[in-house]
Formats: structure tokens, sequence, C-alpha cells
């Protein structure tokens, strides 16, 4: 709904104090987002994709040139990049989405679980990026179920549970309020009704029956 | 180990639904579906061939002895029918029989052995292959074999054998198609064989489809030259059909020996190329590495910048190029639209290698032109239609959350996509091979002609087409739109003579050029408006899988526009001002033709004003009576010249040219044969030629100097009537519905002003025997003049002329010549033996008349045996000299 693809049956979505429904064109152009499960076009290549996405979004050739080239070292593709994309790896994959969603220097980035797939190198470098993308003013909004990343990077943290809101808080405020360590402790608290111990063992007794 | 029989079962299943790579056939791979509707659409094409050719045989009136070549002709199509189908399942399900690299990551974890496999992925192709066949001899195959076979041949062998050699001949096409495969792929290097492989496919379509559409006709072959029929797959079965159903010869008996050998030779090489590729690729599969290398390639996105200088409709371009490109399941589409246009192309190239009048390649012909639009709108339509198979469905979101352009922005970048994709390279070919084939001025000509109908086809075919290409699927309803397609291309070719008739008739003069050229800029102007029009509203995505939120159902209430739409711009040429420009360009060419015209045919004679307007009169010789020359309907009197010279020798002769005609003022309607002998009469007048006359004319021309006897009785002192009209003939052909003349003419005239009736006219490259070129030329010439063709109607109807012939009386006592042809001529009367029998009761009404038989065409006596008309006019101005002769008695 934030990025535009489903229409909301109620409600309404504001970004920088204005409803996103009102001019979906200027939003998209204030928007990056990287889809969950790296759908991609299989058939052109790296350089290729970033190209197509860039005269999409109608960045200046010179400057769209430089940070494909950019894109591609820093995220050390360039010496795939006249490879189909079909060839990749699923972080490999990740990571072009990742500078796609990048290209036009969007005040709103959306990942969703950005960091499946990738590398231990690479996830490194994404976290810091986004926190350093924050620090410099965007609004990074990021879905993981790794929570040790979450807990790292974020300054604000949206618990969903079955559909509802169940905490909505800055990390720090979120710890003291709950008076528990770390987010793991928090989310097992507020999410997670099973005994996971259980189903663990009832697991491990189905594979050996 | 009964588990195998299921295990077997359960991959065969597996195999079947894959075979085919089944988007082809449907979206959400609803693989009953997709089979049922290939197969009906098989079905139905064997249920029209059943209805068209074996009522031939059940209710000929011919001895069956007499049917024999046509029953070989229609054998071999059919058995062409099926090996087109087994041959393009074959080539469709290309890979489908050798071990793939799926199903080494998703069966090698199992237990189940590769032979089991390769068995399961066989019976899979064979089975597909089986339906296809069955399908497509589902009518002609029960029906076909009993209303064939030999009356000695009991009607069971008849169909067994029907059905074993169409088995057969699918089983060699299925066979070789996989031997070349296997082969290929165990001689050359893993990675080479994975390059050459899709070339080899689109060379499998490609033989396949020319074997299909452009194999000659068998009886023909076999009986001229044998030696071809070893050449077509089709032509050996149909040897091996006789074998069973009878009526063997020599040449068919060798034929089903190449038949069984060849079957033999390529079910052994399938079978061992297929067994080594199963023992040997799985290694070499897993062997090879994951990532290709590859290189740079600099040569597409050059010319993607030549094309589409904006960057954002090069994105398009280069993703829609790419594409094509590198799918191979678009590749393979587009081939079977673009190789079925060119084998139709080359079904009208057979013209030019063979046939009785063979056109000659070096100048302007029918088939040439043909190929270009033909290529053209299969180009076009193939690449339209691949559009709509979607590449990646669920990577679509890219277009969607990148769209910050207004929709229109994206259908024209689609359309500069087609036409650089499609229409260009056709272009270019075209350029190539028209304007090194041809004169200069013709190959551009052609060319110049191919670039609005390319227009007309792209405009045409992206009607209410709102989406990127390769990003949505194909929905039933837009059935109609490929109906239309498909609608549009059969008309296309059946009237491909006449389509390509009418681009000859262009480009063989300049200003005929010029009026097609805006005609058809015209039409792709009104297409391409009309399909912007359609260009309302939002990009479509349709079909596309919203990544996991496809079951919301949520489709169409995205991307609302916040502003409502800017009118689409509008070119600032709208169709209307072609017309007005063709218009002002008719009337400029008309008006200088006409000024060139009178330097190029200075006036022969001299005009003489009879009240108002002028008559041309051309006088030689002297003597006593004057004969004068009468023409026919739509001619200038200059055709008498010839016999004009002859006649002068002896007295003096002189034709005119009748109102309208000529060099002589038009005058208004009517123009019967009483204003006409009038005009006439008051020209002889002024022009001094004093009377006695002895008249001489043809055709309807004969009317008017009966009238002119009538009125004028002591002048005329004989008569020369060649092929005259006969009253009681025309009265029959006459109508009575006449109120629409005036129009008519008016149309006529209008169409002259603006140089339309000089676009008809031809230069003459001869002319008959008596003429010199020049004087021909200057006869045709005058005859289009747009006055002259506005004049006929006013002449007409010719019912009106016989009755004032008839009703000037009989020619009693004047000397009179009849002649009539005695062939028909080229546009004969239907009776013509009945014009023959009145001309001569014509003759006889004179106590002094003749009627004489002339070996000549109808109406062409004064062309082709001028002697005769000159004999007869000495005869009758002889014995007006008292002087009697042999011609009279």
């Amino acid at each position: 709904m934030i990025v535009g693809l489903i229409a909301p049956s109620e409600g309404e979505i504001f970004f920088g104090g204005q409803p996103v429904a009102r001019d979906p064109v200027a939003h998209r152009r204030r928007l990056g987002y990287v889809p969950e499960d790296a759908q991609i076009y299989g058939h052109l290549t790296g350089g290729e994709y970033l190209e197509m996405v860039g005269q999409l979004r109608g960045i200046p050739e010179k400057t769209l040139a430089r940070k494909i080239d950019g894109f591609l070292r820093l995220f050390s593709l360039h010496g795939d990049r006249y490879v189909q994309i079909s060839s990749y790896s699923k972080g490999m994959r990740q990571k072009v989405l990742i500078a796609s969603a990048l290209l036009h220097n969007p005040d709103l980035i959306l990942l969703d679980e950005p960091f499946s797939g990738l590398d231990v190198n690479s996830a490194l470098v994404l976290r810091d990026l986004i926190r350093e993308l924050a620090a410099r003013g965007r609004t990074v909004l990021f879905s993981s179920h790794e929570l040790d990343v979450v807990e790292r990077v974020s300054s604000r943290v949206v618990i969903l549970h079955k559909g509802r809101v169940v905490a909505n808080n800055p990390i720090a405020e979120l710890r003291a309020l709950m008076s528990l360590p770390t987010l793991e402790e928090i989310f097992r608290r507020l999410a997670v009704e099973q005994d996971t111990g259980a189903i663990t063992s009832e697991l491990a007794a189905l594979i050996e029956s | 180990m009964d588990s195998q029989p299921s295990q077997f079962r359960i991959l065969y299943r597996g195999f079947l639904t894959r075979t085919i790579d089944l988007d082809v056939l449907s979206q959400h791979g609803d693989v009953a579906n997709a089979i049922a509707r290939f197969a009906g659409l098989l079905a139905a094409f064997s249920l029209m061939v059943f209805l068209v050719i074996v009522p031939r045989y059940l209710t000929t009136p011919l001895p069956p002895s007499a049917l024999v070549y046509a029953r070989w002709n229609d054998e071999e199509f059919l058995l062409s029918a099926t090996i087109a189908v087994a041959g393009l399942l074959a080539v469709l399900s290309w890979n489908a029989f050798l071990p793939e690299r799926k199903d080494w990551i998703v069966l090698g974890a199992l237990p189940l052995s590769w032979r089991m496999i390769a068995l399961a992925k066989t019976v899979a192709v064979v089975t597909t292959i089986g339906i296809g066949v069955g399908a497509v001899n589902a009518f002609t195959g029960p029906g076909f074999p009993l209303a064939i076979a030999e009356p000695h041949v009991p009607l069971p062998v008849a169909a067994f054998g029907w059905w074993v050699t169409n088995a057969a001949a699918a089983l060699f096409i299925f066979c070789a198609v996989a031997a070349v495969q296997a082969i290929a792929s165990q001689l050359l290097p893993w990675r080479a064989f994975l390059r050459i492989s899709s070339v080899l496919q689109l060379a499998a379509l490609a033989a396949v489809l020319w074997w299909f559409f452009a194999s000659p006709a068998f009886a023909a072959t076999i009986l001229h030259s044998a030696g071809k029929g070893a050449l077509l797959p089709s032509y050996w079965f149909t040897g091996l059909l006789h074998v069973f159903i009878g009526g063997r010869t020599p040449a068919l008996d060798h034929l089903a020996y190449i038949a069984v050998r060849n079957l033999g030779l390529a079910v052994t090489a399938a079978l061992i190329g297929g067994a080594l590729a199963w023992r040997r690729n799985p290694r070499r599969i897993v062997e090879s590495p994951e990532i290709a290398p590859s290189r740079r390639r600099l040569l597409l996105p050059a010319f993607a910048r030549l094309f589409c200088p904006k960057a954002f409709e090069r994105a398009i371009f280069l993703f829609t190029v790419r594409t094509m490109a590198r799918s191979r399941q678009h590749r393979l589409l587009l081939a079977i639209y673009g190789g079925a246009g060119l084998a139709l192309a080359l079904t009208f190239l057979r013209a030019l290698l063979s046939g009785g009048d063979r056109p000659r390649f070096d100048v302007p012909n029918l088939p040439f032109l043909t190929v270009g639009w033909l290529v053209l709108f299969a180009a076009v339509i193939g690449t339209r239609a691949i559009f709509v198979l979607p590449q990646d469905a669920a990577a679509n979101w890219i277009f969607r959350v990148t769209e910050i352009e207004t929709p229109r922005v994206y259908f024209t970048a689609v359309r500069r996509a087609l036409i650089v994709t499609a229409a260009v390279p056709v272009w270019l070919a075209a350029a190539g091979f028209y304007l090194s084939v041809w004169r200069p001025a013709d190959g551009a000509g052609a060319l110049l002609l191919l670039i609005p109908a390319g227009m007309i086809f792209i405009y045409g075919s992206l009607r209410e087409f709102r989406k990127v290409p390769f990003t949505c699927s194909w929905f039933p309803r837009n059935a109609q739109g490929r109906m239309k397609a498909v609608v549009w291309g059969l008309v296309l070719v059946m009237f491909a003579s006449i389509v390509s008739g009418i681009e000859m008739w262009g480009i063989s003069r300049l200003a005929r050029l010029v009026v097609l050229l805006t005609i058809l800029t015209a039409i792709a102007l009104r297409t391409r408006s009309r399909t912007i029009e359609t260009e309302q509203g939002d990009l479509q995505f349709e079909g596309a899988p919203d990544l996991d939120f496809q079951t919301l159902e949520l489709t169409g209430e995205i991307s609302r526009r916040a502003e409502p739409e800017a009118a689409p711009p509008r070119l600032p040429v709208r169709p209307w001002h072609f017309a007005i420009a063709l218009l002002a360009a008719g009337l400029i060419y008309e008006n200088a033709s006409q000024a060139r015209d009178r330097a190029r045919f200075p006036e022969v004679g001299t005009s003489w004003d009879i009240g108002g307007r002028k008559l041309n009169l051309a006088c030689d010789g002297r003597g006593s009576p004057a004969v004068i020359f009468e023409a026919d309907s739509g001619t200038t009197g200059y055709t008498w010249a010839p016999i004009q010279r002859e006649v002068a020798r002896f007295t003096r002769a002189c034709w005119y040219d009748r109102a309208g005609y000529g060099w002589s003022d038009p005058a208004p309607f009517p123009r019967h044969s009483d204003r006409i002998a009038r005009d006439l009469h008051a020209l002889l007048q002024k022009g001094g030629i004093a009377p006695p006359y002895v008249l001489v004319s043809a055709g309807m021309g004969t009317f008017h100097a009966r009238v002119f006897r009538g009125y004028y009785p002591d002048e005329v002192r004989g008569l020369v009537l060649a092929d005259p009209m006969n009253e009681d003939m025309t009265i029959n052909i006459h109508n009575h519905i006449e109120f629409f003349r005036p129009f008519v003419i008016g149309l006529f005239e209008t169409i002259g002003a603006f140089g339309g009736s000089r676009l008809f006219h031809d230069e003459p490259d001869g002319a008959p025997p008596a003429y010199s070129l020049q004087e021909w030329k200057t006869i045709t010439n005058l005859d289009a003049q747009p006055k002259s063709i506005a004049t006929q109607p006013k002449e007409k109807p010719i019912w009106i002329n016989g009755e004032l012939a008839r009703a000037a009386g009989k020619i009693a006592s004047t000397p009179l010549v009849v002649l009539s042809a005695d062939r028909p001529g080229p546009f004969a009367d239907e009776d013509h033996e009945l014009t023959l029998r009145l001309n001569r009761r014509l003759a006889e009404q004179s106590g002094k008349g003749v009627w004489l038989s002339v070996d000549a065409r109808q109406n062409r006596i004064r062309f082709e045996k001028p002697e005769a008309i000159v004999s007869a006019i000495a005869g009758v101005w002889r014995s007006n000299q008292g002087i009697p002769t042999a011609a009279l008695k």
C-alpha cells in the first residue's frame, strides 16, 4: 500500500504530512522499494536492469552511468555486469534490487527483508548503509525477521501480530517499558503465544517416527 | 517393484504438462484447457479439409482413373499437414526429450533412474504429437481413405494403411528433429551447443513451414521431374501410402522405399543420439559453470540511441528488443509468424521461377512487391502478438513503482519500439533489395509506399494496447483483436495480387505515386488518431500477479491519476489537409499537362467556329464527291488518318473531331446523332467543303452518318459503314434510368479537372501497322483528355442514336457498303451471328447496297484491314463517277 501496488480499503497513508494518494506520481518519485522475494527480470544483465530503471525514472544520462558504475563496483557486481541476472545468486539479485531502489536518491526507502540471501560482508554494508541514510535524513522503512539486526539499526520498531500493531515505539523506550534486555525477548513476550520448546520437541519426534 | 510403474506415471504426467512451452498456449498453465483448444483447432481444420475434399470424389461423374492425379495431390497435402503438425510440435517441444538442468536439480536428488526419466520425457512428447496428429486427421482420417482407395483394396486395409502412413510420417519428423538435437549436443562442446541450439530450432521451424507452404504440386513434380520427389518427406510417405491403398507405380514405389529407408535412418539416429545424450549430457550439464561468461554489447545501445533519442523511450525499446532476443519462447512465436509470412511470400515468388508467363525480376513485378508488404505485415503482427506474452509477470512491479510519466509517454515509447523492432528492419531490407534489383526510381517508389503501409499496420495493431510489452498476459477478451488481425491478414493475402497491382500501378509514374502516397499517408494518420483516441486511461498490468497480494483481487484500483489527463497531442496535419493538398496538386498537374500536351500534339487540321464553339476539320486531296470520315464513339477523327492518306490520292478526304474530342471544343449534354449531324453540316459549310459527300464511319459513328443522310439526303452520294451498330441491337441494351447521367458527366468532368483521368492513361509502346508511333501517341493522348472522357457519356444512351438512325429512314438509292468483321472482338457481342445478319439486312435496304465480310476482329477493321475500307470507299466514289467496279457487284 505504501508503494502503491494495492489500494487501501480504508484509511489514508501520509508521508511528509501529505496523503500519499493525492499525488501518486510525486510519491513514486520519492520512493525506493526492494520487494521481498527478489522478483527481477532474469533475461537482463545487472547493468541493463539498472540502466532501464534509471531511464524509466528519468535520471540524467551521465549521472545514471556514473551511479550504475559506482553501485556495481561497491556491491562487487562489476565483474558480472554483462551477465544475465538469471545466472545470479539470490544475494547478487538482492544487491541489484537494492541498487535499483537507491539510484534516484529517494526520500523514503522501503526494504522488505533486504538481508535475505546477502553474504555476510554485504549484509554488514547494508546494515551500516541503512543507518547512514537515516542519519542523512532519509526515512528507511524495513521489515525483517532478524531481530538482532533490527535492534541495531532501527530507531523505531513496529511489531505486528496477526494484523494488529502490538508495539510502536523507539527501541530504547520499548526496552525500558518492558524492562527486557533484547528485542527478541520483547517480541517473544508480545507476539509469540506458542511454547516454542514444545513445538521443537514434537517436530524431532515426528522426524524419527 | 510395483512402485516403478507408478513412479513412471507420475513423471510422465509431470512432463506432459511441461512438454510444450505452455505459456505459448495458455498463461495460467491450464493444461487440459490449452490442449483441448489446440486439438479443437486442428480438428476444425480437418473438418474443413474433409468437407472440401471428400465430396469431390463421391459426387464426381468422372471415372476413378481420371482422378488419379487430383487424388495424389490431396493425399500429399494431407500427409504434409500431418508432418507440419508433428514437426511444429516437435520443434515447440525442443529440449523436452533431452536432459535439462531442471531435471537434475529437482529429480537428481530422488531415487529415480535416468532411463526412466528419459523414457517418461520421450513418451510425453510422443503423446503430445500423437494428440496433434490425431486431431489434424480427426475427420479426414476416417473419411478420406474410404473415398480414395482402389476398388480391389478392402476398406479396413485402406484405413489401416492411412493411419500407419501418417504415424510413420509423424514418427519420422519427430525422430529427425530429436536426432538433429541429440547429435549436435554430442558433436559440439556443451557451451557451443547451447548457443547453436536455438539457431537449430529456428532452422527446423523454417524447414517445417517451408515444406508445408512452399512445396510444389506433387503429381506434376513426380510426372515431370521425378528426381525432385526425393527432397520432400511428404512425397516419400505419399509413396508409402500407395503400398497400402493400391494404385502403385514405379515412381511411387521408389518414394515408398525412400520413406522406409529414411524413417529407419531417423529412428536409428534418434535412438543412438538420444542414448548418448542421456548417458553423457547430465554430467556435462552439472559440470558447466552456472554463470556464463559474457561480454559487453555495444551495437544495440548505439542503435537504440539512433532511433530513440529520449532515454525513457530507449528504456522501453531496449527492454523489448532484449526480451525478444533472449527469450526462446518469444523468439519461437515470432518465428512462427515470420516463417508463415515468409513461406507465403515464397509461394508468391514461385511465379518468378516457374509458371507460364514468367515476369521479369529486374523490372517492377507483382511477386517482389507482394513479398515486401507481406513480410512487413507478418513482422508487425508477429511482434505485436508476442508483446502480450509475459516475460516474467512477477517482476512487473518495477514498471509500476517507476511509473512517474503519464501513460501517454509509455504508449508513444511502445509504438516507437514496435516501429524500430518490426518495421525498420523490414524497411532497411526492402531498401537494399528494391534499390539493388530495380531502377532507382522504381525501387524508391516501392520503398516509399512501404512506409505509410507499415505505419498503418503498426497503428492499427496497437489499438487499445495500453501496456508495456511483455508485462501483461493474454486475456480471452482480447481475442477479438487477434481475430481482426487474422481476418485482415487473410483479406490481404486473398487480394494480394490486387494490392500489389495497385502498388505497381503507383510506382509506374510519379503522379500516380504521389496520389497513392498521399492516400496511404492520410489513412495512416487516420489510423494513428483513432489509435491514440483509444489510449485513454492508465497503463494496464492485468494478469500480473500482484506479488503476494494476488488473492486480494484488488485490480485496476491503483495509480489513479491526481489530475485529469491533458487531451492527446494532435498532429498539425489532419487527413483532410491531404485531400486539399491532393486536389490542389491535381489542379496544377492537370493544367500543366494540358499546356504540355498542346506543345507535344500540335493541331492537325483547322478549327472553324460554328457558333460559339470551334470544331476541328482536316482535309487533304482534291476531287468530288468529298469523302467525310465520322469517328467511332470515344475517339478523335484523327484515327482515320492512314485511310485518309490513301483516299486523298483520288479525291478530297476530310476527317473532323466531334465536339469534345481531339482538338474540338466540348459542347453541353445531350450530344446525340441529331446534334452531331447538324454540327457536321455547319462545319462543312464553314470549312468550305461543298457537297456532295461520301460518308465513312465506324461503330456508333455509323448512326451519326445515317442521320446526316436523313437530314441532307441530296448531299450524300454514298455511305461506307464499317462494323456498324444496329438499332435492333441497341434498343435491347438501353436503360431508362437516365436521371443520374448528368451526375456521371459532372463526376467525370470533376475528376478530369483535378488530373484524375490522366492518372489512368498509359503511354503506348507501339502503334497499329498503318500508324506512326507519334500518330498513335497523339490519338491515345487526345482520347484520354478529360473533355473526351466526359464527352462519352454525353453521346449516350446509344439506343437514342439508334432510334434517330431508324427515323432517318431507309437508305433506298444511295450507294452503300457495309463491312462486317467476321470474328468477334475483344468485347464481343454476345450474338455475333445476329450482328452479321442485321448488318447484311442493312446493306440490302439499298438497291445499291453491298455487304462485305472482312477477315478481322469486330470493331477492329480500320486497324487490321484498312485496305478493305479504302477499296470500299474507292468503289462507292467510282460508282458516283459512273465507273462500275467489281467491289459493288
